[in-house]
């Protein structure tokens, strides 16, 4: 249980800090050094994926940047993504999963250090942002700034896909900021706040998928990593602005690292199994 | 207002998960698992609550393709619990 808390913490407060989702953190742990497995370990961290959600998405500043029209659009796609990807949780075998996880949590390191933070923003506030742009405050220009949704086919490829692998418990957000923000012109803010607002709605179907399939076998491990990761946003939160993130990052990339080569590398060893 | 509502209802789960792991852990007894599944389950509904927020702006606004998606979202996301039954 404390384990758990602890874990939680750790993996709410690493995801806050670097805005790529706890879940990727605490499924190894719940599955290595508590013994929960794989399925287990990934419907405790969906269920915490919607309380970061939603501890986030309650912000004031998290408000005023998400896109909701965005949001919207794209959230019938994340879902239609969740739904598959619950319904081949129950046919797909253990081992591709926890080799889907490997990937994804590749995929993160590359994100992460190569995090592109491209501007795109258009300092004339009155020109026209389309059905799916929007208007924000800019802290950097100090004044309000626009910007258009360009390639439309990305943003949904990415938010089905994202929708799909939210099953094993690692939060969209992952798949659906990087590219929003490097190939559709959507600025950084906007898109975590926006990715943010969906997360917790695209988590339901893989909830009831792992409810349904039997994988919450300790309510109070859920409860235990829940509340450590509440606890651990806020850290996170707090802890942002006061410390030096790139060693912080280093470090928590060589942890995914770590994470990607256990589920890639030594899937068959003692409790790389279901 | 779906702000308020959101924030009362994360709190309600939050109190529940707190009380039933306490309880859980002091007593032991069977009955505070029933508390921390219904804090684990007032979760789970809370994003709902942003999505019929944002399909009344949407519907007020007259802005009916976004209105369209967001009551496309709402029906997949009750098909979703739905199969909770």
């Amino acid at each position: 249980m404390l384990v758990a808390i602890i874990a939680g913490v750790a993996a709410g407060c690493l995801g806050t800090l670097f805005g790529v989702g706890g879940g990727i953190f605490l499924v190894p742990v719940l599955q290595f050094v508590v013994g929960l497995s794989f399925d287990s370990a990934a419907a405790v961290s969906q269920i915490t994926i919607i309380g970061t959600s939603i501890a986030v998405a309650c912000t004031d500043a998290n408000r005023r940047l998400a896109n909701v029209r965005l949001a919207m659009t794209l959230q019938v796609l994340t879902l239609a993504g969740a739904l598959a990807g619950g319904f081949l949780l129950a046919v797909i075998p253990a081992a591709i999963e926890q080799r889907i996880f490997g990937i994804t949590a590749a995929v993160i390191v590359v994100v992460m250090l190569r995090r592109l933070d491209i501007r795109n923003i258009i300092l004339d506030v009155g020109c026209d942002v389309g059905r799916l742009g929007a208007r924000i405050a800019d802290p950097e220009s100090g004044c309000e700034v626009s910007y258009r949704v360009r390639r439309w086919p990305a943003a949904f490829a990415a938010s089905t896909a994202a929708g799909a692998i939210s099953v094993l418990g690692v939060g969209g957000g992952v798949l659906i900021v990087p590219v929003l923000n490097a190939w559709c012109g959507v600025p950084l803010r906007a898109a975590a706040a926006t990715s943010a607002f969906m997360i917790g709605a695209t988590a339901i179907p893989g909830v009831v998928a792992h409810l349904k399939l039997g994988h919450l076998v300790v309510p109070q491990l859920a409860a235990a990593a829940v509340l450590g990761v509440l606890a651990g946003s806020r850290l996170g939160i707090w802890l942002g602005p006061r410390i030096g993130i790139r060693s912080l990052k280093l470090l928590f990339a060589l942890i995914l690292v770590a994470v990607a080569a256990k589920y890639l590398l030594f899937l068959g060893q003692p409790g790389g199994s279901r | 207002m779906a702000r308020r509502l959101m924030q009362v209802a994360f709190a309600f789960s939050t109190a529940s998960l707190v009380i039933g792991l306490l309880g859980s852990s002091v007593s032991g007894h069977a009955s505070w698992v029933n508390v921390i599944i219904t804090g684990l389950a007032s979760l789970v509904f809370i994003p709902v609550i942003p999505v019929i927020g944002a399909c009344i702006d949407f519907l007020r606004r007259k802005e009916w393709e976004f209105a369209a998606a967001s009551i496309a979202v709402l029906a997949l996301l009750a098909y979703a619990l739905s199969r909770l039954s």
